[in-house]
């Protein structure tokens, strides 16, 4: 171990002091206002991003909020004179908190998220481990073979698990009724878990490659002490490698849960085969029902917003909770 | 929610994007064109130039059908734009093109869809265009559907009268009469699971198709919608669905049909195996099922839907023509509509183009429809007699409500959870509410 010289870095070159030639040239010309080629550089810098965030994000946004506060109503009984909007303040969002499929929606990706993060996660970070292992052979093979699921577009991916999933279709559910096993992975009870798999083949080795990259950047050095310590390679997986990695895994670990209450892709596709899925099965279906079948924006727009909340929210504890546990 | 768009024009939507993605950007081009072009154009195109005019459709062979429109007419030239399967975004690019003030003049629009977009203000009142014509050739089941609030919204193209499909060949090997009544089917579907030792089974049925659901149970009896003064009123939960709810429950429960997902691979599976040996569909089913079968041709054949003791039919499905609200040509919009609706040329246009078996609404057009229609595939059995027998029987009085396609979503999803138990009367239960609460939600008026 040399903690001492990395930590010196005596390598890295001092930052010059004196200005250079180039600079040194052009201050007799800026010296009557010195600060506003300083002030402006950076407003200039920023500017395309900037105006694509506030085209692209803030205005968006801000249209949504404005939506989630009118409603759109029938001008008379029937109907039939067309429609009037109408200012209802946060009436949306009582509405929206107070409907049970919304409600319901979030209670499935809590449920899909308690499956899908504790599986997925951990695979992922199994199989990194494993292929990291001075054991493994074929390093690069697995590597590339464990993300090749995730090549495929999501959407595709969800029709193939689809016909895996449907009997009388699915080899795999023949093969196992052939053993007299009763398995219906659209039914009721496990369309859940059959959704979690399905995002677990396309995740898994994506955040796998995240995982080995960071077990790269830990120092053979540390590794090199932990051998010479007696540590074995399990011991070594557990406490050196695992703890040097925690910033990855808070970092998938926030990635994946922010993706997870978004989950629209594997529903709304194996709805057309499942009789286990609403069309308000999560939230994101609830809302697009809301806007594309209700016609209702309004209340469309104040559960988007409600959910970017949680999203937020989210984010924010497990960052925190990450931080903790990366200073424990 | 593909529950009413028919198999050819969903598929179509799918596997056609990019000509539908061409037509588009032609006629947005058109439109741009116009728009530039034409400040000084009028109504009656004065001066030879031809009114232009836009229709958006997603129904197959509409673009043959336009295309044969302008070869014919100097007056009125049309664009046609090929848009998604209305309840998949069809309607949806519809609204907004209202709003934005570009909206087509001509839409198509099924007809349980049609009460949705008129409170939500697309339409134009166009009795004084359409009114009197439509009374002219529309059956009065189906003129009560484009009839809203004393006001004609739009033309009705075709009717769907709901029919059974059934195999020739394994009726007779099972030594099965084709059932006329409801009693009757019950018995026959005890034979075939008898005679195939429990190989097949009479149907597959549709349990959570809520489209089939809403035949059987008009003709039954059954109105689920109606309006009452300026209000609407709900009876989906009403004593005639139950009774349809529990005939099938029996049948499910004593395990005498298949009930699997409507238009699932699972279901078409059971058809392609004989272990299912009918259907119910409607008149336009057989195009689709003679697209889903090739290999069993010829062995196919409609025949009237059992009934409950009296001759009495529900219609599904079936589409209509209306003009958009802020056209400004609707003079020649009706023009078009007309002519797509009863002209002879229009319908041969449209259905040598597919394999669409749509039953025009206008009686005469019928024999041109059944020329355009290769019925090889049911044994040229005369399929659009056999429909258009079961026109008059339709029950009249059906109409459908503004809150129809959200209540489908709830009952499509309760009814679905039956599918094992048969326990379906629930699924009514639960739409009857939603429909209820849409109502209110949406501002409408509830009948006490």
């Amino acid at each position: 171990m040399r903690p001492a010289l990395s930590s010196a870095r005596p390598d890295r070159p001092r930052l010059p002091v004196e200005r250079g030639p180039a600079l040194e040239g052009a201050s007799p010309m800026a010296s009557p206002r010195p600060g506003l080629g300083r002030r402006a550089a950076p407003v200039l810098f920023l500017a395309p991003f900037l105006s694509l965030f506030l085209a692209t994000l803030v205005a968006p946004i801000g249209y949504a909020v404005w939506m989630s506060l009118f409603r759109e109503q029938a001008a008379s009984g029937l109907g039939f004179g067309g429609t009037e909007t109408l200012f209802v303040g946060l009436d949306n969002y009582l509405r929206a908190l107070a409907d049970p499929g919304f409600r319901r929606g979030f209670a499935h990706i809590a449920l899909y998220c308690a499956v899908y993060i504790p599986v997925m996660v951990g695979g992922a970070l199994t199989l990194a481990l494993l292929v990291d292992s001075a054991l493994a052979r074929a390093k690069r093979f697995f590597q590339l073979a464990y993300f090749l699921p995730h090549a495929v577009p999501g959407l595709i991916a969800a029709i193939i698990w689809g016909f895996l999933y449907t009997p009388g279709l699915s080899p795999v559910i023949d093969f196992l009724s052939g053993f007299g096993a009763d398995w219906e992975p659209l039914g009721p009870d496990a369309v859940l878990f059959s959704m979690a798999n399905a995002a677990t083949w396309q995740w898994i080795g994506y955040n796998m490659v995240i995982f080995y990259a960071a077990l790269q950047a830990v120092p053979r050095e540390t590794l090199e002490a932990a051998v010479v310590d007696g540590a074995g390679q399990l011991r070594t997986a557990w406490s050196v490698k695992l703890p040097m990695i925690r910033s990855s895994v808070v970092l998938t670990m926030l990635f994946t849960a922010v993706g997870a209450i978004q989950l629209f892709n594997e529903p709304e596709v194996l709805r057309s085969r499942s009789s286990a899925i609403s069309s308000d099965w999560s939230p994101v279906m609830f809302i697009y029902q809301a806007a594309f079948t209700d016609h209702d924006y309004g209340l469309a727009a104040a559960g988007s917003l409600l959910l970017a909340a949680l999203g937020a929210v989210l984010s924010f504890v497990v960052t925190k909770l990450g931080n903790r546990w990366k200073e424990a | 929610m593909k529950l009413f768009s028919r198999r050819p024009a969903s598929r179509m939507s799918v596997s056609r994007k990019a000509p539908a993605a061409l037509a588009a950007a032609a006629s947005c081009l058109a439109l741009l064109a116009t728009a530039c072009g034409s400040g000084d154009s009028v109504d009656t195109g004065s001066a030879g130039e031809p009114v232009q005019i836009t229709y958006w459709s997603w129904l197959s062979g509409s673009k043959e059908m336009t295309e044969k429109f302008n070869r014919t007419h100097d007056d009125i030239n049309v664009t046609f734009a090929e848009i998604p399967a209305g309840l998949n975004g069809g309607y949806d690019k519809v609204a907004k093109a209202v709003a934005a003030g570009n909206a087509p003049d001509v839409v198509n629009v099924e007809y349980q869809a049609l009460p949705d977009l008129v409170t939500q203000g697309l339409l134009r009142d166009s009795s004084a265009e359409l009114g009197t014509y439509v009374e002219g050739y529309a059956p009065d089941s189906v003129r009560t559907l484009v009839t809203l609030g004393g006001k004609t919204w739009a033309a009705p193209y075709d009717v769907g009268p709901q029919t059974l499909y059934y195999r020739t060949d394994l009726f007779e090997k099972y030594g099965v009469e084709v059932p006329k009544t409801w009693d009757e089917f019950r018995s026959a579907a005890q034979k075939v699971k008898a005679a195939s030792d429990g190989k097949a089974r009479i149907l597959d049925f549709w349990g959570d198709d809520v489209a089939t659901w809403a035949g059987l149970a008009q003709q039954a009896g059954a109105r689920w919608y109606g309006a009452s003064g300026d209000a609407w009123k709900v009876n989906i939960a009403d004593a005639a669905t139950k009774k349809v709810a529990d005939y099938w429950k029996d049948l499910v429960q004593d395990d005498l049909v298949h009930n699997h997902k409507a238009w699932s691979p699972e279901a078409t599976k059971v058809v392609t195996d004989s272990q299912a040996i009918a259907l119910i569909g409607a008149s336009w089913s057989a195009g689709g099922i003679k697209a889903t079968y090739p290999k069993q041709a010829g062995k196919w054949a409609e025949a009237p839907l059992p009934n409950w003791g009296t001759p009495a039919t529900g219609a599904v499905g079936g589409s209509s023509y209306a003009i958009t609200k802020d056209s400004a040509k609707a003079e020649a919009a009706a023009e078009f509509v007309k002519w797509a609706t009863t002209d002879k040329a229009a319908v041969t246009a449209r259905l040598s183009a597919g394999t669409s078996s749509g039953l025009p609404a206008a009686d005469e057009l019928r024999a041109t429809a059944k020329e355009s229609f290769d019925a090889s595939f049911f044994g040229d059995q005369d399929v659009y007699a056999v429909a258009s027998e079961q026109v008059p029987t339709i029950a009249e009085g059906w109409v459908w409500s503004p809150v129809h396609n959200s209540t489908t979503a709830t009952m499509q999803a309760e009814l679905g959870k039956a599918q094992k138990t048969g326990e379906f009367w629930a699924a009514f239960q639960a739409g009857q509410r939603a429909a209820e609460k849409k109502i209110s939600d949406r501002g409408l008026k509830l009948a006490d």
